[in-house]
C-alpha cells in the first residue's frame, strides 16, 4: 500500500517539477527544477527495485550532465538564453504535442499497466546481457556519442582561430 | 537486511556523532598541525590543548549576522550551503567501520555502496556552483565555475580508478570489498589506481593543492566570499565531512578497511577493527593537512593538464591492464582473480 502511494507521490513530483522546468522564467531555476525532476525519477526506480539504475540516474544526469548545463548557463549569462516567441514557439509546441501523443498511443497499445512488476534483475545478469545480447546496440550508442562530440567540436570551433590550443596572447 | 531495528538506530546515532566529531576535530587538527608546521602555537587556549576550540567556533558562527548581498538570488543563496553539507553527510552512511556480531558496522549496507557514494558525492559541487552564482559577485561566480569544471574533469579519473578495483574484487558492496582484502590489500594489487585515487581525492574535495574554487590570492574567498555566520560554517562542515568520507573510502577500498595487518578479520575483536579503520582514516585526514601546508598551489591550466593528460590516460591504462590480466588469469566473474 505504502509503495503505491509513494509511487504516485513521486510520479506527481516528477510531473510537477518537469512543468516547472518548462515554465520557469530563469535558466538557472529551470535547471534546478530539472535536477529535482531527476531525483523524483530516481526515487521511482528505487521503488520499482532497480537501485543500480537509480544510482546511475543520479550519477550521470545530476552529477555530470547537469553540472555542465549549469556551467554553460552561467558562462552565457541569463541574457544569452532567449525565450521562444511567435511562430517558433508554435512550431516547437506542435512538435512536442505530436511526440507526446505518439508516446501515449504506444503506451496504450502496449502493456503499460503497473499490475505485473518484473522481478528486478541482479547486476551480474544485467551487465552480462548488456555485453552479450545487446552488444551491438551498446557499441552503436557509443559511436553515436563520439559522432555527436566530434560534431559539436566542429560546429563550436570558431573559424577565425584555426588552432584553439594556441596560447591566448597570439589571438587578436 | 534482517538487521534488528534497535541496532540500526544505535548505528545511526553513533555514526552521526562520529561523523560530526571527526569533522569538528578535523578543524582543530588542521589548525594545530598547520601551526606546528609553521612553528606557531595555534589555538591552545580553549580547554585542555585547545580541545574545545571547535565548540567555541560553533558558538561564534551561530551568533554572527547572516548577510544577504544586494542583487543575490535569496532562495538559491540560502539553499546552497545546505546543498554543500547534506550530500557529504549522506555519503557517510555507506562507510563500513568494522564487523560486529558477524555483520558490518554500517548505517546502510548497500549492494551498490560504491555507486551510491559516487552518485551522492557528486552532488556536493552544486552547493559550490549555486553559492557562487547566487551571490551576485564576480569572484564568487569564478570560483563556482572553476569548481564545476574541476569536478567534472576529475570525476572521470576517480570513477575509472575505482572501476579497476571493482573489477578485481568483483563486488560493489563496501563491506564485502573489505572482506575480500583479508589476505592482501588492494593497494598491492592496484597501486596505480590507488595513486590516481589519492590525487583525485584532493581535487574532488576542493582541497589544496587543487583549491581553486576558493583560491585566496586570486578570488578573495571564491564561492564563499559573500557568506557569513552559520551558512559559511555549513560550507566548511560539508568540506570537512567530504574529506572524512574520502579518507574512509581510501581506507576501505585500498587499505583493507577494518583489517588489522597479519590478523584475519574474523579473529579480530570488533573494537580493534574499528580502531584500525579509524587509524587508517585518520592517517589520510592528516595527509590532507600535511599536503596543504607543504605543497604550493597549482595553476588552473596545470590542474586541467594533470586531469586530462596524465590522470585520465593513467587510469584508462590501468583499467586496460587490469582487464587483460583478469581475462588471462582465469575464468571471468567474481572471485576469478584469486
Amino acid at each position: 500500500m505504502i509503495p503505491a502511494v509513494l509511487f504516485y507521490l513521486f510520479g506527481a513530483g516528477t510531473l510537477a517539477t518537469a512543468a516547472c522546468v518548462v515554465f520557469g522564467r530563469r535558466a538557472v531555476e529551470s535547471a534546478m527544477w530539472l535536477i529535482a525532476c531527476f531525483f523524483f525519477l530516481s526515487a521511482e526506480f528505487l521503488l520499482l527495485g532497480f537501485p543500480f539504475l537509480a544510482a546511475l540516474q543520479i550519477m550521470v544526469y545530476v552529477g555530470a550532465i547537469m553540472v555542465l548545463f549549469l556551467f554553460v548557463i552561467m558562462l552565457l549569462g541569463v541574457q544569452g538564453v532567449q525565450p521562444l516567441r511567435g511562430r517558433t514557439a508554435v512550431t516547437a509546441g506542435m512538435v512536442v504535442a505530436v511526440m507526446l501523443a505518439s508516446l501515449g498511443v504506444i503506451a496504450a497499445a502496449g502493456h503499460a499497466g503497473l499490475t505485473e512488476q518484473p522481478a528486478p534483475p541482479d547486476m551480474d545478469a544485467m551487465t552480462r546481457a548488456l555485453f552479450t545480447d545487446y552488444l551491438l546496440p551498446f557499441e552503436l550508442t557509443s559511436v553515436l556519442l563520439v559522432a555527436a562530440i566530434a560534431g559539436a567540436l566542429t560546429l563550436g570551433r570558431s573559424p577565425r582561430t584555426p588552432d584553439p590550443a594556441a596560447p591566448p596572447e597570439e589571438r587578436p | 537486511m534482517d538487521v534488528p531495528p534497535l541496532r540500526t538506530a544505535v548505528t545511526i546515532l553513533v555514526g552521526f556523532g562520529a561523523m560530526m566529531s571527526l569533522a569538528a576535530g578535523m578543524t582543530l587538527v588542521e589548525r594545530r598541525l598547520s601551526a606546528f608546521i609553521q612553528e606557531r602555537y595555534g589555538p591552545n587556549r580553549v580547554g585542555p590543548f585547545g580541545l574545545l576550540q571547535p565548540l567555541a567556533d560553533l558558538i561564534k558562527f551561530v551568533f554572527k549576522e547572516e548577510l544577504l548581498p544586494a542583487g543575490a538570488n535569496p532562495v538559491l543563496f540560502k539553499l546552497a550551503p545546505a546543498l554543500a553539507a547534506i550530500p557529504a553527510m549522506l555519503t557517510f552512511a555507506a562507510i563500513p567501520f568494522g564487523f560486529y556480531d558477524g555483520r558490518p558496522i554500517v548505517v546502510a549496507d548497500m549492494e551498490i555502496g560504491v555507486l551510491y557514494i559516487l552518485a551522492i558525492g557528486s552532488l556536493g559541487v552544486y552547493g559550490i556552483i549555486l553559492g557562487g552564482w547566487a551571490s551576485n559577485n564576480k569572484y564568487s561566480l569564478l570560483g563556482g565555475l572553476r569548481a564545476s569544471a574541476q569536478m567534472v574533469s576529475y570525476e572521470l579519473s576517480l570513477v575509472l580508478s575505482l572501476v579497476a578495483v571493482l573489477a578485481v574484487t568483483g563486488d560493489m558492496n563496501l563491506s564485502r570489498i573489505v572482506l575480500a582484502q583479508d589476505s592482501l590489500w588492494n593497494v598491492f594489487t592496484q597501486p596505480l589506481a590507488c595513486l590516481v585515487f589519492l590525487v583525485t581525492m584532493f581535487a574532488e574535495t576542493n582541497r589544496h593543492p587543487f583549491d581553486f574554487a576558493e583560491c585566496e590570492p586570486e578570488l578573495v574567498g571564491g564561492f564563499h566570499t559573500e557568506y557569513s555566520g552559520m551558512r559559511f560554517a555549513l560550507f566548511f562542515l560539508g568540506e570537512y565531512i567530504a574529506m572524512v568520507v574520502m579518507a574512509a573510502l581510501m581506507a576501505v577500498l585500498f587499505f583493507g578497511g577494518c583489517d588489522v595487518p597479519f590478523l584475519a578479520i574474523a579473529d579480530t575483536p570488533w573494537w580493534a577493527g574499528a580502531l584500525a579503520m579509524l587509524a587508517k582514516t585518520g592517517f589520510f585526514l592528516v595527509l590532507y593537512v600535511w599536503v596543504r601546508w607543504t605543497l604550493p598551489r597549482f595553476r588552473y591550466d596545470q590542474l586541467m593538464w594533470l586531469g586530462w593528460r596524465v590522470l585520465l590516460p593513467l587510469s584508462l591504462l590501468n583499467l586496460a591492464v587490469t582487464g587483460a590480466w583478469l581475462a588471462l588469469s582465469g575464468p571471468a566473474g567474481p572471485g576469478g582473480a584469486h
